[in-house]
């Protein structure tokens, strides 16, 4: 299966040059232009991976990664920020997002963000499962109140 | 209240550094656009290069996408100009069909930002008075930031224009969404409408600022308490 990213950014035509770029490179990407649109997609679909601006108008990029993370506390963030919101970046780590990138960026180094951040969900999901077993065998009528 | 001079002469460098800043991140997000872009045909030239057929439509399409961001970031930099212009002589003559469009489009995207959306409506008969361009379009930011200031709650506000014999007005008015405080009582609000001659009446009812200022300015005034500003 394709890694799933969703790009939150309100400029569209950075938005829609970066999900061209990453679809090139084998993602399965989606784009939200504003913060309300990316809290509901991420709400019903399932992504892997959200590339989030963090200075995004009307809904913020930190209440838009406050919202995921109640969500879909696996997903992984990357935040994007320009020099004058290095500092919120740093703040969105705190809130439990993967990492940040200061634009302009490389390419390349967003792509390896994107793969360890990806690496970090799936070893998480890993561990969620163990622990869902380990609980099934030291209690099995476990699995029948679930 | 502060020797005039002084209390614009600090917040103005203020405001001058707030609008710089805005164009900055403004033409910075149409760069990014570009550079996006940029990376996405040398991406699909690449593609090519190794045998990948790519529909020309896409390379069409995104040259496009990169004509509008270098066409954005010329009309940003057509307001800087402006706006950088606008302190050159003190008195001048000008035209709020453009005056006022121009500091709504250097505001917009701080009031984006804070939730808020600019409406202009402006009359088709002339609007040209002889003013202090620089100090009408600080004013007319103060006022702006408090109607969109944190926790204002405003969702959209209106702003207009008029005349009336010797007087042009400007009016702000909120048309949706909470009714905020505002920045009436900022302190360079009074020396800015010294400086303008310049009346500036608040309705405290429905939240709005009429800013009357006369067709002729001659000379900038240094007195504060020569002005009005008061609520209804």
């Amino acid at each position: 299966m394709k890694p799933r990213v969703l790009i939150v950014d309100d400029e569209p035509a950075f938005a829609h040059g970066l999900a061209e770029r990453l679809e090139v490179r084998g993602y399965d990407v989606s784009t939200s232009l504003s913060g309300e649109d990316a809290v509901d997609k991420v709400a019903h679909y399932l992504f892997d991976v959200v590339i989030l601006d963090v200075a995004l108008p009307g809904m913020g990029g930190m209440e838009v990664l406050k919202e995921i993370k109640r969500l879909k506390p696996l997903t992984e963030v990357i935040m994007l920020t320009g020099h004058a919101t290095v500092e919120t970046a740093i703040q969105g780590m705190k809130s439990g997002a993967y990492d940040y990138l200061t634009k302009p960026y490389e390419l390349d180094d967003l792509v390896t963000k994107i793969e360890r951040a990806r690496a970090r969900k799936q070893a998480t999901e890993e561990e969620h499962r163990a622990a869902k077993v380990q609980d099934a065998f030291s209690s099995p009528r476990s699995i029948l109140e679930e | 209240m502060g020797d005039t001079g002084h209390v614009l002469g600090q917040a103005g460098l203020r405001f001058f550094g707030k609008v710089s800043a805005s164009i900055s991140h403004e033409i910075k997000n149409a760069l990014a656009g570009i550079h996006e872009n940029a990376g996405l045909l040398s991406d699909l030239s690449a593609l090519v290069a190794k045998g990948t057929p790519v529909d020309p439509e896409r390379f069409q399409r995104i040259a496009e996408r990169v004509m509008g961001e270098v066409r954005r970031a010329d009309a940003i930099v057509q307001d800087m100009n402006a706006f950088s212009h606008s302190i050159d002589v003190e008195i001048s003559g000008v035209d709020l069909h453009e005056l006022i469009p121009r500091v709504v489009r250097l505001f917009a995207r701080t009031a984006a930002v804070r939730g808020c959306s600019l409406q202009t409506t402006l009359p088709p008969a002339p609007l040209q008075l002889t003013t202090a361009p620089f100090f009408l379009q600080h004013l007319l930011w103060v006022l702006l930031e408090g109607y969109t200031g944190r926790g204002s709650g405003t969702r959209r506000l209106e702003i207009g224009a008029g005349t009336r014999d010797e007087t042009l007005h400007i009016r702000l008015r909120p048309a949706e969404g909470g009714l905020p405080e505002c920045g009436l009582l900022d302190a360079e609000v009074p020396h800015l409408a010294c400086k303008l001659n310049a009346d500036i009446i608040f309705n405290p009812k429905d939240r709005e600022i009429v800013l009357t200022l006369p067709r002729r300015l001659e000379r900038t005034s240094q007195d504060p308490a020569g002005t009005k500003q008061f609520a209804t």
